[in-house]
């Protein structure tokens, strides 16, 4: 026996406790985990869509909360195409769409996407079945593999897309949890289908392979466009307000819970303290210094927290693969685990623990051995 | 000559519940090598108070204490002497519930013999020497009170301490279990030279001591010398 086995048995001994102490700490840093990693899911999505794509940058009406919501000129991206230092530019009008279709897929948000077909985007687009991309007829839709894998959808049949039938004609190739749910129709259609001729609300910037391309072309672009805002698809996710605002909000609940599941290990360890501060009395009666029973309750709490935040990863981990399955989140957000934040969350759990644990430890350690062992 | 004391208390106090209970009052007495020591009086007399005093359990307001003609110097010396020179035996057993008879006589091992295969070794060795070996992996729980006061003795012998101060031993047993305690004590005293001082109600104890003593109102008063 030495004192990590102690540690060990006294926590095996008294399982309830252990059990329902550990459960609240993995409870509290699998709500973190599912949380912030949500969010994190939600920018990688992001990024991820607009790096495949080979854009560098990206312009948005400046000022847009909802970027989607507002839109600007679409003869904007052939301005921006003749700038030195721009190799191509693509508009893009985007809008999230309800499902209403009676299939499996009824109810949940779809990502649609207006393109010009001839553009640079259009161009790398890439099927695994149908039609080719730059034949879509006005009435015709490109659909994301995840959505042609159900019965729902299929080459050859169709699609409605704010009441009005679009026909499948092809099945894009995997490229992304966005573009996987998403369905493209020609930008023209997608002008006409929300009212908006003539109109844009995303242009796709792609740079020429120049070491300063960017900051030299910045001050141009923000000069001659300023109704517009351009973001380096690196810095998208952080920039958005919509992201950022997500972010703040899962940061704030999961911290809360994080914080809730520690104020249950404190009480559970000023409760343990309380409750054994006669066998507290005994180990100081048969020789043990102060430093060694803090050792010992200190070690128990370090077990408490360390098997809870294993469960906690392991159920975040969980909770995050099931939430980025949900019908509404399917297709925006690719659920990622970071092991840095991990790190991050248990180091504060762990620090926290042990602060609450060491001062009624102290408290008690320091008690006069006779006071101790009179304790009921 | 009378040999060097291992444990002197020269005119010590104690009191409690602010001085209105007086425990110890200018207390007198010294403990050498080998003695046994009993020390009788009735409840509420100040005899446990006595015995913590004597191993720095509960400290005193005034008087000293002396261990091997030092004065242990805080709270940390007195645990240390614990550790090694002085073992305690309770009343109450004070075993610790969630450890077998056999990790509850390793518990004040733990820092002061570092290999753990020794440590498992005498505390095998102390059960042997309490008649528990078949009881090694019981709990408290699962052991009668003879057996549990027989693990707090072994726990009480872990690091072979020179004195053994024993704080009613036989208090909750019944007679057949408190006289084979008793001759535990004794046969502890006999082989080893442990210095054995017992608070007791027991009157086989008081008859084989060497020197009895009793307390009354925290008073003590030699009462017998020159026991079995």
């Amino acid at each position: 026996m030495n004192l990590a086995r102690l540690a060990w048995t006294n926590l095996l001994r008294r399982p309830f406790r252990t059990v329902f102490t550990v459960a609240g700490v993995a409870a509290a840093v699998a709500c973190f985990i599912a949380l912030t990693g949500l969010v994190r899911g939600l920018e990688r999505a992001w990024t991820d869509n607009l790096q495949r794509r080979g854009v560098d940058v990206i312009a948005v009406r400046r000022g847009a909360a909802e970027l989607l919501a507002a839109s600007f000129e679409a003869h904007t991206a052939d301005q921006v195409r003749a700038l030195p230092g721009v190799r191509d530019v693509a508009g893009e009008l985007l809008r999230l769409v309800e499902t209403v279709d009676g299939t499996e897929f009824d109810g949940g948000l779809l990502l649609v996407a207006g393109w010009s077909l001839d553009g640079y985007l259009g161009r790398q687009l890439r099927l695994q079945d149908g039609t080719a991309v730059t034949a879509l007829a006005p009435e015709q839709a490109l659909i994301g593999p995840m959505l042609a894998a159900g019965d729902a959808y299929r080459v050859g049949g169709d699609i409605r897309l704010l009441n009005r039938r679009f026909e499948v004609a092809g099945v894009l190739q995997p490229a992304g949890v966005m573009m996987s749910h998403a369905v493209i129709i020609p930008l023209s259609a997608m002008q006409r289908l929300i009212d908006l001729p003539g109109r844009i609300n995303v242009l796709n910037i792609a740079l020429e392979p120049e070491p300063n391309a960017w900051p030299a072309l910045r001050p141009r672009l923000e000069r001659e466009f300023p109704d517009l805002r351009f973001m380096p698809t690196d810095r998208v996710a952080q920039d958005v307000r919509l992201i950022r605002l997500w972010r703040g909000l899962a940061w704030g609940v999961s911290s809360l819970a994080l914080v809730t599941g520690l104020v249950v290990v404190w009480n559970t360890m000023l409760m343990v303290v309380t409750e054994r501060t006669r066998e507290i009395g005994v180990l100081a009666a048969v020789g043990w210094p102060v430093r060694r029973i803090t050792a010992l309750l200190t070690l128990e709490t370090l077990l408490v927290v360390t098997g809870g935040f294993g469960l906690g990863v392991l159920a975040g981990q969980g909770a995050l693969f099931g939430l980025g399955r949900m019908p509404a989140l399917r297709g925006f957000l690719d659920p990622a685990w970071s092991a840095a934040a991990g790190m991050e969350v248990g180091a504060v759990a762990l620090g926290f623990a042990l602060l609450g644990t060491l001062y009624p430890v102290r408290r008690a350690a320091r008690l006069d051995p006779v006071a101790a062992l009179r304790q009921e | 000559m009378p040999s060097a004391p291992v444990l002197a208390l020269e005119q010590v106090s104690r009191s409690y519940d602010r001085g209105r209970v007086r425990a110890l009052d200018h207390v007198d007495l010294m403990i050498t090598h080998g003695e046994r020591v009993a020390v009788i009086g009735p409840s509420g007399s100040g005899k446990s108070t006595l015995l913590h005093v004597l191993s720095g359990l509960d400290h005193t307001d005034s008087g000293v204490v002396r261990f091997c003609g030092r004065v242990p110097d805080g709270r940390d010396a007195w645990t240390r002497l614990r550790a090694t020179h002085i073992g305690f035996v309770f009343q109450a057993f004070h075993l610790l519930p969630t450890l077998s008879a056999l990790e509850n006589v390793q518990v004040p091992m733990l820092g002061v013999i570092r290999d753990a295969g020794e440590r498992r070794l005498r505390a095998q060795d102390l059960l042997a020497r309490v008649g528990l070996t078949a009881r090694a992996a019981h709990r408290p729980a699962e052991l009668s009170s003879g057996e549990k006061q027989r693990v707090a003795i072994a726990r009480a012998l872990a690091n072979r301490p020179d004195v053994l101060l024993c704080d009613e031993p036989t208090g909750n047993l019944d007679s057949a279990n408190g006289r084979a305690i008793v001759d535990l004590l004794m046969e502890l005293n006999r082989d080893n030279g442990m210095t054995v001082v017992t608070v007791t109600h027991n009157p086989d104890v008081a008859a084989r001591s060497d020197r009895v003593y009793a307390m009354r109102d925290g008073r003590l008063a030699k009462v017998a010398e020159g026991g079995a």
